[in-house]
Order: C-alpha cells, then sequence, then structure tokens
C-alpha cells in the first residue's frame, strides 16, 4: 500500500476512487475483524459500511502524525461496532425487557476452531484487543489510540485477555 | 520472582516487548512459564489461521452517502449598513418573491441575446453553485464563495470582463486551501487572475491546484435574478430541523444592519447553523438548538424576532425561515477571523460548533 499521507491527501480532497481503493485495500480484513468482533458475516459488512461512511463524512479525522492509517480505520471500526453493540442491547431490551450481557456469542453457528471458540467467549472489548493485536499486529502505541487507554494499560489487558482465553481454552480441550 | 510476578512479562514477551532481566531469568528457567508462552504463542498463531479464513471472497459495493459537514460562503461586493423606511422592505420582500416565481419564464436560450450570464460551476465533487454575471451592470459582474471540500476550503471568483461577440471573457481566481480548521470567506487579493474565453451552451474547465478541475457551463438570462445563486428548483419549504436564509436582511431596531437580497443560504442536513457576519458589527450565528450564551427568538413565517441588550431585532427573509418557532441567535460584537478575507460582509451555513466562530473574541 502506497505511503499513508499520499493516500488521505488523496481522499480528503474528496478523490472517491482514492477512497474507492482504500476500500478495496482494508475492506477484507476489517471484516473479517468485526465478523469476530459482531458475531455474523451480514452485521460485519454493516457495520464496516457505517465505518467507512463516518470516515468519508469526517475526512479531517485522520492525522497522519498521530499514527498510522490502518489504526485509525481500526479505531474507527471498534467505535462503529460498539455502536451496533449497543444498538443491539436496546433493542433486544426493548423485545425481551431485559439487559444483555456485553459478550458476544455470535447467533450464527459456524463449523470453528476451539481457540476461536474460546475467543468468542471472551468479552468484546478483550477480543478487540487480542485480535488488534495479533491478527493485525497493532503496536502497543497504536493500540492505546485505537482504544483511547495508556500504554501501560495495553500491555496489562494484553495480558488479561491472553489469560483468559487460555483458561477458557483450557476448559474446553478438557470437555472434550 | 513468582510465576505470578511473571506471567504478565510472558504475555509482553509474545508482542516482541523486552522485559526486566529478574522477569527474563524466572522464564528462562521456569518450565511452566515456558509453557504458558507457548500457550500464547500458539493461540496467536490460531487467530491469524482463523482470519486467514474469515476474509470476506467478495467485497459489498461501497456506498458512499452524501457528505456532510461543508460549510458555503456566499458574497458580493457592494453590501453596506443603510437605513431606508420599514415599508419600502415590505414592498422589496414581495418583490422577491414575485420576482423567483416568474424566473423560469425568463431564462432564455444559450446563444441568443441577454445581458445576464447564469454560470454553473460544478466541481468533480460537492455541490454546484450557481453565479449570475451581467454584462452591462458592474454591481453585478462579479461572484464568489467558498466551500469547504474535504478537509480544506475551495474559494473562487469570477467577474465578466468583457462580452465579445457570442463569447465573454471571464476573469476567474480559483485557489483551495487544504489546512484543516482554516476558513476563508473569498479567494486570496494577491492571487493572480486567469482569463478565459467562454462560449455559453459550451462546457470550460477551471483546473485548481491541488483539487481538480471545476466544470463551468453557462446561459443567458433576460435579467439579473434576485436568488441568482439558488437553485430554485429546490422546495422554498424548510425541512424538519432545517434553517433557510432566503435573501435575508437584518434590522436592528429600524436601522438595516445588513441586506443580504439576493443571496441565500440553506441547510443540507440537521442541526447546521446559519451565520451572518458584517464587519464592524460581529457575528451573529443561528441555530435552532439552544446556543450556550444565545438568545432565544421567535421564528414566523419569513420573519425572525428576538432581542439582545435590549435592541430589538428582525430579520427578514424572503420564504420560511424554519418549520419551528424557535430559532436561538448568539451575537458576537468582536469577531477577529484570523483569514483577513472577512472584510465584507458573508452569509453561511455550516454544522454546528465547527468552523467560523472558532477565534471570536468577545466584548
Amino acid at each position: 500500500m502506497a505511503d499513508d499521507r499520499e493516500i488521505w491527501k488523496r481522499i480528503a480532497q474528496g478523490d472517491e476512487q482514492a477512497f474507492e481503493d482504500f476500500y478495496s485495500q482494508t475492506a477484507p480484513r476489517l471484516q473479517a475483524f468485526l465478523r469476530h468482533i459482531v458475531g455474523s458475516q451480514e452485521a460485519a459488512e454493516d457495520v464496516a459500511q457505517e465505518t467507512y461512511t463516518a470516515i468519508w463524512n469526517r475526512l479531517n479525522g485522520y492525522k497522519p502524525e498521530a499514527g498510522q492509517l490502518r489504526a485509525y480505520l481500526y479505531g474507527a471500526a471498534r467505535k462503529q461496532a460498539v455502536d451496533w453493540w449497543r444498538k443491539q442491547s436496546l433493542a433486544r431490551r426493548t423485545s425481551d425487557g431485559d439487559a444483555v450481557e456485553d459478550i458476544a456469542v455470535p447467533s450464527q453457528i459456524e463449523k470453528r476452531s476451539i481457540v476461536e471458540d474460546a475467543f468468542q467467549r471472551l468479552p468484546a472489548e478483550q477480543r478487540v484487543l487480542l485480535w488488534l493485536r495479533e491478527v493485525e499486529g497493532q503496536s502497543y502505541e497504536e493500540l492505546a489510540g485505537i482504544l483511547e487507554i495508556p500504554v501501560g494499560t495495553v500491555r496489562s489487558r494484553l495480558f488479561a485477555a491472553r489469560e483468559a482465553l487460555r483458561r477458557i481454552w483450557h476448559g474446553e480441550r478438557r470437555s472434550i | 520472582m513468582t510465576c505470578n510476578d511473571a506471567t504478565e512479562f510472558v504475555s509482553a514477551l509474545c508482542d516482541g516487548e523486552t522485559i526486566p532481566r529478574e522477569a527474563a531469568e524466572h522464564i528462562g528457567d521456569c518450565k511452566a512459564c515456558q509453557a504458558v508462552l507457548t500457550e500464547y504463542l500458539e493461540i496467536g498463531a490460531e487467530l491469524r489461521r482463523v482470519a486467514s479464513l474469515a476474509a470476506p471472497e467478495a467485497l459489498r459495493p461501497l456506498i458512499l452517502e452524501k457528505k456532510h459537514g461543508t460549510m458555503r460562503a456566499i458574497w458580493r461586493k457592494g453590501w453596506e449598513t443603510m437605513r431606508i423606511p420599514r415599508f419600502a422592505f415590505a414592498t422589496l420582500l414581495v418583490g422577491i418573491v414575485a420576482l423567483s416565481l416568474s424566473l423560469a419564464l425568463a431564462k432564455v436560450h444559450a446563444h441568443s441575446e441577454g445581458n445576464v450570464l447564469m454560470l454553473t460551476v460544478a466541481p468533480n465533487h460537492g455541490p454546484s453553485l450557481r453565479c449570475p454575471l451581467s454584462t452591462v451592470d458592474k454591481k453585478n459582474s462579479e461572484c464568489g464563495w467558498g466551500e469547504g471540500v474535504g478537509s480544506g476550503y475551495l474559494n473562487y471568483s469570477i467577474r465578466l470582463l468583457s462580452k465579445e461577440d457570442d463569447r465573454v471573457r471571464l476573469g476567474v481566481r480559483a485557489e483551495f486551501d487544504p489546512r484543516e480548521d482554516h476558513v476563508s470567506s473569498a479567494v486570496s487579493k494577491d492571487l493572480p487572475e486567469k482569463q478565459y474565453l467562454f462560449e455559453p451552451g459550451e462546457t470550460m474547465q477551471i483546473d485548481v491546484a491541488g483539487f481538480g478541475p471545476l466544470a463551468v457551463t453557462g446561459e443567458w438570462m433576460a435579467y439579473m435574478p434576485y436568488f441568482g445563486e439558488l437553485n430554485l428548483e429546490d422546495n422554498l419549504e424548510p425541512k424538519p430541523g432545517q434553517l433557510r436564509l432566503i435573501s435575508p436582511v437584518l434590522l436592528k431596531a429600524k436601522e438595516v444592519v445588513v441586506d443580504f437580497g439576493g443571496t441565500s443560504v440553506t441547510g443540507e442536513q440537521k442541526d447546521d447553523m446559519a451565520w451572518l457576519y458584517v464587519p464592524g458589527d460581529g457575528l451573529y450565528e443561528l441555530s435552532l438548538s439552544p446556543l450556550a450564551g444565545g438568545v432565544e427568538g421567535h421564528a414566523e413565517n419569513n420573519r425572525l424576532s428576538f432581542r439582545i441588550d435590549g435592541q430589538s431585532y428582525l430579520l427578514l427573509t424572503g420564504a420560511p425561515i424554519a418549520r419551528g418557532d424557535q430559532v436561538w441567535i448568539l451575537h458576537t460584537a468582536n469577531v477577529k477571523p484570523s483569514d483577513p478575507h472577512f472584510s465584507h460582509a458573508a452569509v453561511g451555513m455550516e454544522e454546528i460548533n465547527h468552523l467560523i466562530p472558532r477565534e471570536k473574541t468577545k466584548n
């Protein structure tokens, strides 16, 4: 991918083709990330669409000096996913009269690995953190920016997420 | 160091972080911590494998909704504070509405005679604007505006210099300022003017450095329309949550503070905020939502009445201002925008709490 500044310079000027290119290059991985956060491919596509639309409508939102464009994208996606969950929770409260837990267990039952099953049982924030670190390779500094937490907190939360996942994984392996 | 103390550093090792010597020594000697490290690494590898399978093979087409949050400022030379009887204003407003209704009849075909050239300037992205230029009235031979596009501002002015047979000579100054949070209401005075020979009925391209092309089309009209910049195909009825200032005139007691006759701005989205800038008098911001430090005004059809510091104000427009009757007004007397081009009166519309008021000082 070309330099972030160059890409963003074109996008910030309202160049739709540049934004389409950015979408084509980044959306597959972003949707994979979102699918594990919101639980279904369809919802992931919806949230991804909301994310790109939000970025397009706020073209002064990204500051190249503040970090990588990819980190900005995932930060925006995380916020959209949080909104999505909030709406889902509200809808369920409205229809059921009860609040739902902020732990996303996908409604779609798909063939998954043990780790993936264990991963889905983590709280959403831990899934976001682990995915961005392990899959997207975001640095501690980038994670701090995306999650809006101090860098030191990133380290401790990553540890907590890994440990939680490892314990769930252990439990599932024993139950097989 | 115990295993409990070291586990967080095991996690840090997975991320390629360096860890304290004590922790490194413990992990090197501790089979349990090494087993945890192996499991953390396995988890990471498995997640990456899962991710490789998760990426969709086909992408849903990206649908970009209309971009919001743009700011537009339209200006014309010659506005100044003046004093005229109230009756004359009522007559003028009636005249504005009447003329707007007959505008469609006044268009004449391209290449035919007329003394007003109606240009349409269309950026390759963003809304197009209209620019009426008179060949006989110097006061109405120039138009210009600023438009927020992306993170920058596109400003341009167009002067009709002369009519040469079927063509006109236009003087154009256009620039794009990519600086974020930098608003200017007009093109820089020191920007050289480029001349173009334009034939109405054809399309002319103006290239703006750093922005791209502007497509200019035009047709002759029989007279200078009052609503030159406004596309009258738009419904004059305000939409829910929308502010519309059609040809606004602001009066303070019986004195006209500013007359933007023939110029109009409309909100593009709910909660857009209108503003009127009057050199020497300051900035008036209008919103359908309460403004901190502002006053509540009463809107009724094309009139908005409000009081500031014991003075009564009346904003008259050529069409209803809003659907509701509540409009909040914030007047800031001493405005010192960083942009030196705010030397003339201007009217605009922008996303609330966004641009213009950011560099003001109050009395």
